[in-house]
């Protein structure tokens, strides 16, 4: 014993006509089936009784040294934690107090346990059983005394096998995983020329941090065609998320060679690839007759890959929206009769071609 | 989702979704062309089986079930060599569908046109 004292020799300390004390504090993991004690040092232990004496801290051994020189008669030891240690034990439950008579010539032991508080957390497939490894994680805490936010605690990476975290402080626990999931779009396909909000939910990373959106060929996901860059806010539902607004352009998607895009939001490394998107032009074609003047007419246009357009011009003008990639097949002007049509379509030669009479 | 809350002396059981995606590399080739089966996946282990299949008409006419995920991807080259097999009626599009039995997943590819016939030209 480090104090010369022993449990086993209680008359160790005892002057004549007084007597002593002596506390022990263990410790274990709460709720722990088959607890394992071991010694819990730096406790504060405060005696109150006939005699004053100042109060001990445990040592190593869990125990303070002999409380001795005592009057005779009964004696509360009461122990507490001070700072983190009472963040992280569970005094407030339990005995951490109790009263004894001390004895002339003999020493009283206190003993008390005081748990510690602790944490589990793992990352499962939805089957319950398949731990998922190498998902960074995030996990804050809140403490129970009236903070509002969570502040980060401690960060790593998922195993196979469940992480447990002891003697930590108590309070809410919140596991975010550091991940960018759930790829969306405010359309259900591309226009060049039309804006289209592309998004992903985001979860494990502050507001404001940087993102990016890569928007790839869906044939050749690992390629990108044109990069945007964000950051990660929060939308009005609390949820975070990597949004950024595009407006396609031809100059864009020179080398798109498919009709469909896919994008990939991407955070600090974390990505995920939507599902295809059509991709679709979108030009205003000029319709006049062969003086000049504006046609208010039906038109109805087959593209190479079978896609038919059926618009009607006004005044002149029709904006067109057809799949990437394909060109004019078939035109034909409903109600234009034995007409004959010139086709110019900017950078290949002009086509002409009649309507049936 | 992704955000798993609990007190202390709780365990916290966090889940995510593994993913498929599939995609030819090109969406119209011709026999005798390679292609690339491109596979994409999500919180999928490396070293995991998946299975591919390429089914025209609702009919499988290959399969190979010893490729493996790595980084969540794999990129398997495969020549478009059907001489030898007895393609259904009216094939023409063509389809790889992936299942990693082992995380209960499958996905399908977007459609990939193959012309089967030798070109015809008139002048």
């Amino acid at each position: 014993m480090s104090n010369g004292r022993s449990l086993t020799d209680p008359v160790g300390g005892c002057s004549k006509g007084t007597g002593s004390l002596i506390a022990e504090v263990m410790t274990y993991r709460q709720g722990a089936a088959k607890p394992k004690k071991t010694a819990l040092a730096n406790v504060d232990v405060a005696i109150s009784g006939l005699t004053q004496k100042p109060p001990q801290k445990t040592a190593g051994n869990g125990r303070t040294t002999p409380f001795s020189g005592l009057t005779p008669g009964a004696y509360t030891v009461t122990v507490s934690g001070s700072g983190t240690m009472k963040d992280t034990y569970d005094f407030d439950n339990g005995m951490t107090s109790s009263t004894k008579e001390v004895k002339k010539g003999k020493t009283q032991s206190y003993y008390f346990e005081v748990p510690w508080f602790w944490l589990e957390h793992e990352v499962k497939y939805p089957d319950g059983k398949t731990f998922v490894e190498g998902v960074d994680w995030v996990l804050y805490h809140k403490s129970p005394s009236g903070q509002t936010d969570f502040t980060q605690h401690s960060t790593g990476t998922t195993a196979g096998s469940t992480i447990s975290l002891d003697k930590i402080p108590q309070g809410q626990y919140k596991l975010l995983l550091k991940v960018v999931y759930d790829p969306s779009a405010d359309a259900a396909e591309a226009v060049i020329g039309t804006p289209i909000t592309l998004k992903a939910k985001i979860s494990g990373f502050d507001v404001g941090t940087a993102g990016t959106i890569d928007i790839c060929d869906a044939h050749a996901p690992g390629t990108a065609l044109k990069t945007l860059n964000g950051s990660v806010s929060e939308n009005q539902a609390g949820q975070r998320e990597l949004a950024i607004s595009w407006t396609p352009a031809k100059a864009d998607l020179a080398d798109l060679k498919s009709g469909r895009i896919v994008f990939r939001p991407t955070v600090q490394g974390k990505s995920v690839i939507s599902a295809p998107l059509p991709m679709l032009n979108k030009e205003t074609y000029q319709v006049v007759d062969q003086d000049g003047a504006n046609l208010t007419t039906n038109i109805t246009i087959r593209f190479s890959g079978g896609h038919i357009v059926d618009e009607r011009a006004v005044n002149g003008t029709v904006d067109i929206v057809y799949p990437w990639n394909q060109t004019v097949a078939r035109m034909n002007f409903p109600g234009q009769n034995g007409t004959r049509i010139s086709l110019d379509e900017g950078g290949i030669p002009t086509r002409t071609f009649s309507t049936p009479s | 989702m992704h955000d798993f809350r609990n007190a202390h002396n709780n365990r916290i059981s966090g889940q995510v979704l593994p993913r498929l995606q599939l995609s030819w590399s090109v969406h119209r080739a011709w026999h005798g062309d390679t292609v690339k089966i491109l596979v994409r996946t999500e919180h999928v282990k490396d070293g995991t089986k998946i299975k591919l299949e390429i089914i025209t008409v609702g009919q499988t006419i290959a399969s190979f079930d010893k490729e493996t995920i790595s980084g969540n991807s794999l990129d398997k080259n495969y020549p478009i060599d059907w001489k030898k097999t007895k393609l259904p009626p009216k094939a023409g599009d063509f389809v790889v569908k992936g299942t990693i039995q082992t995380l209960n997943l499958t996905a399908t590819s977007p459609v990939l046109t193959v012309d089967l016939e030798v070109p015809a030209f008139s002048f």
